[in-house]
């Protein structure tokens, strides 16, 4: 039995505009394990993406509990959640989000810059990282120099560095054509493989046939809530 | 650092005109307290051409009735006088002197000028500097010599075209030997008579030829500006004590303080810097105005960025540090612009070959990049540019990272 890493307690998430309330959550209630591979599936607008920036820490649920590796972390600051997201998680996203201006080396050093690692050290792990996924003679380019599937990489190796305990992928797959699809869903595999836990929201149902649990959200509660997941 | 300077120049043209209003800010803030300070120091040095610690004590009239001594009697200095007063704790020199009106012949030339009975310290006291000869000595003094020393102005109107050195200048009937001729001096604070009307002759030849029984003036040459109060009082008292006086009559003794004056042209020139520093100031703060404008427009460009640097794990402090860095950094391109622009003018200015009366009168004021300049001029800079920075950056660290993820 492993670790619970993802503990979700009653959570709710209520947006206000003006007068009006939007209940994105409510009564959440979900347990992940280190190791799985999960994939969360809804409609648009479903609360799946406010319930990946909930336990991406990007956002603070408006009720409930929210206890990562054993942490409370439903009531921390800003600055607080911005350490955590710095040790913690690797995020992947839709439209890659590397910075265009720094090199592909600055890039995948940036979140340990902001662990306040020194120059050299950084660039050592950063390039030790790139060169496990082949992408070290890519090092001094821009990134927007790169393809799509290569930009991607480049954000996996990103999220990589900062030796996550979660890695969060928002529609990895999204923006790139089939090959290279096909090719970070073999790499979010393999990284599974090597006991990485995983949490992906996706359409895409090649990536979803690779997790090994998928959670199905609709309206913003998990279907079936009885036992709140569905498994496959 | 690289990474500053790329985001800063995304907006060319803006950044650029930006920079060079920073520029043009720091060279007027930098030019103008350069010129105040060139003006400052020249008229410090004028005023400084009088001496320092210095005190004139011209005996006044009583004003009140004391003891039977009736008001409105004129006083003047006994000899006992001024050796009780020599005697003081805070007096370091004292020197009297006799005034007197008179008619200098030289031939067919005459001069109406007045001449000041001295002693040889006097020259030091007043920083009398001689363009030829020397100022009257000590055995001038002793032998009661027939000795003159000339005033620029006496001098050139007896020998406008011939040295004077070694002539005879009738004063009456006597003939004086010349012995000196003073240099031109600025004089901005002057002691009643600016010192180029003024001619010298010994004490002691004066005293042998009129015979005084008392002293028109004193210089006081002190020690301690500190006790300046305490010394006048003094010397009210053992004048109000030697001729029955009430010692707390004001009117008993006029003094001339050099210094006060000396200050107060000190604080006109430090309130001309402060009014052209915040003239500068202003200038520099429409530049300032300008940078927050463009940290603005990048804040709101790198919206999405700033998103992206908060997901991984940018807390607020290296946002807010991010964008005061690269204000400073536009600043200090401008600034170190504006610098070098003042520091070319200010040496084509002193290149500038200036004449006139008043040139002549006080020296030439040329302008100075002085440490103090530099030293206000960066710290201006530092303030405004980190101001300039600051808003925007707050406006960063708000940015909430979810939202600028979608945000494009």
């Amino acid at each position: 039995m492993s670790d619970t890493l993802v503990k979700l307690r009653d959570i709710g998430k209520t947006y206000t505009t003006g007068k009006v309330n939007y209940e994105a959550l409510r009564d959440v209630n979900l347990e992940i394990r280190a190791g799985e591979y999960v994939a969360i599936l809804g409609p648009s607008g479903s609360g799946k993406s406010t319930l990946m920036q909930i336990i991406g820490c990007l956002a603070t649920p408006t009720r409930g509990s929210y206890l990562l590796a054993g942490k409370e972390i439903a009531k921390l600051s800003g600055d607080e959640l911005a350490r955590i997201r710095n040790c913690t998680i690797g995020f992947i996203f839709q439209s890659f989000n590397l910075l265009a201006q720094l090199t592909v080396l600055e890039n995948v050093a940036l979140p340990l810059f902001y662990r306040g690692i020194a120059l050299h050290k950084r660039q050592q792990v950063a390039m030790a990282v790139l060169e496990k996924l082949g992408l070290d003679s890519h090092a001094e380019h821009n990134a927007n120099e790169l393809s799509g599937g290569q930009q991607q990489r480049v954000a996996i190796a990103r999220a990589l560095v900062i030796e996550p305990e979660i890695i969060l992928a928002d529609e990895p797959t999204g923006n790139l054509d089939s090959k290279s699809g096909a090719e970070v869903i073999a790499l979010l595999s393999q990284l599974n493989g090597a006991g990485k836990t995983i949490i992906t929201v996706t359409h895409d149902i090649k990536l979803a046939e690779q997790a090994k649990r998928i959670i199905y959200i609709y309206d913003g509660r998990i279907k079936n809530a009885a036992d709140g997941v569905i498994e496959v | 650092m690289r990474y500053i300077i790329k985001e800063l120049f995304a907006e060319k043209t803006r950044v650029i005109l930006t920079i060079l209003a920073i520029a043009w800010g720091t060279f007027a803030i930098t030019t103008m307290l350069a010129i105040g300070e060139g003006l400052r120091l020249t008229f410090a040095k004028a005023v400084e051409g009088v001496g320092k610690n210095l005190l004139t004590v011209t005996a006044g009239t009583t004003a009140k009735t004391h003891r039977g001594m009736a008001n409105n009697i004129p006083l003047s200095f006994t000899n006992e006088d001024v050796a009780t007063i020599s005697s003081l704790a805070n007096v370091s020199h004292i020197s009297p002197i006799y005034n007197f009106m008179v008619r200098l012949y030289y031939q067919k030339k005459f001069n109406s000028a007045q001449i000041q009975a001295v002693e040889p310290m006097f020259a030091q006291i007043r920083k009398i500097s001689l363009k030829n000869g020397r100022f009257i000595s000590p055995l001038d003094i002793k032998l009661r010599r027939n000795v003159l020393v000339l005033g620029y102005n006496t001098a050139k109107i007896l020998f406008p075209h011939t040295d004077p050195m070694n002539k005879y200048v009738m004063i009456g009937a006597r003939p004086f030997l010349v012995i000196g001729v003073v240099l031109k001096k600025p004089a901005l604070v002057a002691i009643d008579t600016p010192d180029d009307f003024l001619n010298w002759i010994p004490f002691t030849t004066y005293k042998l030829l009129v015979n005084p029984k008392t002293v028109d003036s004193l210089i006081i040459h002190y020690t301690d500006q500190k006790f300046l109060p305490r010394l006048k009082q003094e010397i009210r008292g053992i004048v109000a004590l030697n001729h029955g006086a009430d010692p707390d009559d004001v009117a008993l003794v006029d003094f001339n303080d050099i210094a006060k004056q000396q200050n107060s042209i000190e604080k006109f020139f430090i309130g001309l810097q402060v009014f052209l520093g915040i003239v500068g100031g202003l200038t520099l703060l429409v530049a300032g105005v300008g940078i927050a404008n463009v940290m603005y427009a990048a804040v709101t460009r790198a919206t999405h960025e700033i998103g992206i640097r908060k997901a991984l794990g940018a807390t607020s402090k290296r946002i807010l540090l991010h964008y005061i860095s690269e204000s400073l950094f536009a600043t200090f391109l401008g600034g170190l612009l504006g610098v070098i622009l003042s520091a070319g003018l200010v040496v084509l200015i002193r290149l500038i070959p200036l004449h006139g009366k008043i040139i002549e009168e006080i020296g030439k004021p040329l302008p100075v990049l002085s440490p103090l300049v530099m030293v206000t001029v960066i710290i201006v800079l530092g303030i405004f540019g980190g101001l300039a920075g600051l808003f925007p950056a707050m406006k960063a660290t708000r940015i909430d990272p979810a939202e600028a993820l979608i945000y494009e």
